[in-house]
């Protein structure tokens, strides 16, 4: 299986309109979305302390 | 390092004047604070001290300011365990996770510093022989209002940002949590941070309600819940002189589209729902599963799970997952909370109960509550509810139907479902195939809805601890060539 593709993204969302840089984006006209995001969901090799699956 | 048990004003540690108040550990009863209340008077005389110490500090150039941070944050690194220890005391989190909280206050200097200059730096450009300069000035005095969940890194990410930007600081931690503020403040002295640029005035709401409504704060930045933050919003509706950024709660689904790895699935649903017993802002409360055989599968696999959960006090050698919560009367709460959502006819899937009598030690719960009009509240803890949906636009209608709007998440679906799912979700931190907590430092943090007044922190905390100022600026007077049109010298 391939790596999982996992990026964080910051970027302004003004709906319905064109996304654009957080930098360039007039403060009031859109808010931010801020997201971790991968393509597929993998369990990590070690789990967190107290979890049993 | 021990606490003080009294309050900072200026250069001075004073006794609280008014009513006494105790903290104790929520699982083990050891008493961790004890003082008085700051009086109004008291409240009075810090906003004073910060007002009379904020004119050399914001004339202080911003390389001598971030040195004094910077000496702040060797000062913790030195007390990372004093600090962990009080904060998993005074929470109820586990020592593993509260020595991650004191690792987030020591990062957060250096993405404080980053965030001054990106988003609150100086330019400027030439504009035929004129200077076109923009700079940020301080805003004066901040009161800093805590949450008790994160009762070191939440009041930081305040506080950092806006003594960089110059501004002096009245501090009140949550009444919940004086501890961690005692020794937090005591690390800042110790860094040599002058006196009356940052003050501590402990108590509960009568302490409060002194500071927001003095005269002499230029903003409040607040932490906590909703009902209090609609309270700070109405107060200073008619006070345009003052900025008030509120990060408040959140009723956050997490919507499951399909199930490719069903333990994985489930651990992204536990670290969602779950961590820190959910006493965080961006768990999951409203997990949003598909009607039929794969989200029975789910769903059967995560109460195996939840039952298997460790939840131990927070220094039991055993590592939990999470401990307890921050006080007996919260898990109270908790624990009243199921039984209304039973009450309403939610069937509860796995019960939430008191581990050991007399701690807020609770198991985590799972109640579906599917077609059933339960109240939009934030249940700050360990209970989930589960709505099983018949397809994808109902998901999203069931997501979104929430006064709030911080946190959401989509586990499972193509590339074209996040997209779908990342325009219509309302929500300020929208994850995909990962857990809705453990937001990142570097990215701005807020929501829509009643999550906030839209003055997003972390690494736009440095937008709201200043104001810009614009100057056209020449070194000499100088006439034109030609005089506008009307005019004769």
């Amino acid at each position: 299986m391939s790596e999982p593709v996992i990026q964080q993204r910051m970027v302004s969302v003004a709906k319905a309109l064109p996304v654009r840089s957080y930098k360039t984006t007039a403060d009031y006209c859109a808010y931010p979305v801020a997201s971790m995001e991968a393509e597929s969901l993998v369990l990590p090799e070690t789990l967190p302390a107290g979890v049993v699956l | 390092m021990h606490a003080k048990q009294q309050l900072l004003i200026g250069a001075t540690w004073l006794p609280g004047e008014a009513e006494g108040f105790v903290k104790t550990d929520p699982v083990s009863h050891d008493t961790l604070w004890q003082g008085g209340s700051a009086s109004a008077e008291q409240v009075g005389a810090a906003v004073e001290g910060a007002r009379g110490a904020f004119p050399a500090w914001a004339r202080t150039p911003f390389a001598e300011r971030q040195a004094l941070v910077e000496r702040f944050r060797d000062v913790l690194d030195g007390r990372r365990e004093v600090l962990a220890t009080a904060i998993a005391q005074e929470t109820g989190k586990p020592l593993w996770e509260a020595r991650t909280e004191v690792g987030a206050m020591i990062g957060k200097v250096a993405l404080s510093v980053a965030a001054y200059h990106e988003r609150t730096g100086e330019r400027s450009k030439d504009v035929n022989g004129t200077q076109a300069v923009l700079r940020h000035r301080p805003h004066g005095v901040l009161a800093v209002f805590g949450p008790y969940n994160f009762p070191g890194h939440l009041p930081n990410g305040h506080m950092v940002p806006a003594l960089l930007a110059g501004n002096c600081v009245v501090f009140k931690p949550s009444e919940q949590t004086p501890l961690t503020a005692d020794l937090t403040l005591q690390c800042w002295r110790e860094a040599g941070l002058p006196d009356g640029v940052i003050n501590l005035v402990q108590g509960a709401a009568p302490v409060g309600q002194a500071l927001s409504a003095h005269p002499g704060i230029d903003g409040l930045l607040f932490t906590g819940s909703a009902k209090v933050g609609g309270i700070l919003q109405r107060q200073f509706a008619d006070q345009l002189d003052k900025i008030l950024a509120l990060e408040l709660g959140g009723n956050n689904p997490l919507v499951v589209k399909d199930v490719p790895d069903e333990r994985a699935a489930v651990l992204a649903i536990l670290q969602s729902a779950f961590l820190s017993g959910g006493q965080r802002c961006t768990c999951a409360r409203r997990l949003i599963v598909p009607e039929g055989p794969v989200g029975d599968r789910l769903i059967e696999a995560l109460v195996s799970a939840i039952a298997k959960l460790r939840v131990a006090g927070q220094f039991s050698e055993d590592a939990p997952f999470y401990g307890g919560l921050v006080s007996r009367e919260a898990a109270d709460g908790l624990l009243k909370a199921q039984d209304d959502l039973e009450a309403m006819g939610g069937s509860v899937l796995s019960r939430m109960r008191r581990l050991e009598e007399g701690t807020s030690l609770l198991s985590p719960a799972l109640v579906d509550v599917t077609g059933i009009a339960v109240p939009d509240e934030e249940h700050f803890g360990p209970l989930l509810k589960v709505y099983r949906y018949a397809d994808w636009d109902e998901a999203i209608a069931l997501a979104n139907d929430t006064r709030y709007g911080l946190s959401a998440g989509l586990i499972g679906g193509k590339r074209a479902d996040w997209d779908d799912f990342l325009l219509r979700i309302r929500a300020g931190i929208v994850n995909w195939n990962r857990q809705t907590t453990g937001a990142s430092g570097d990215a701005p943090f807020g929501g829509v809805g009643d999550s906030g007044n839209h003055r997003p922190s972390a690494y736009y905390a440095a937008d709201y601890c200043a104001y810009p100022v614009a100057s056209m600026e020449a070194e000499s007077l100088v006439l034109p060539e030609t005089l506008p049109a009307g005019v004769v010298l």
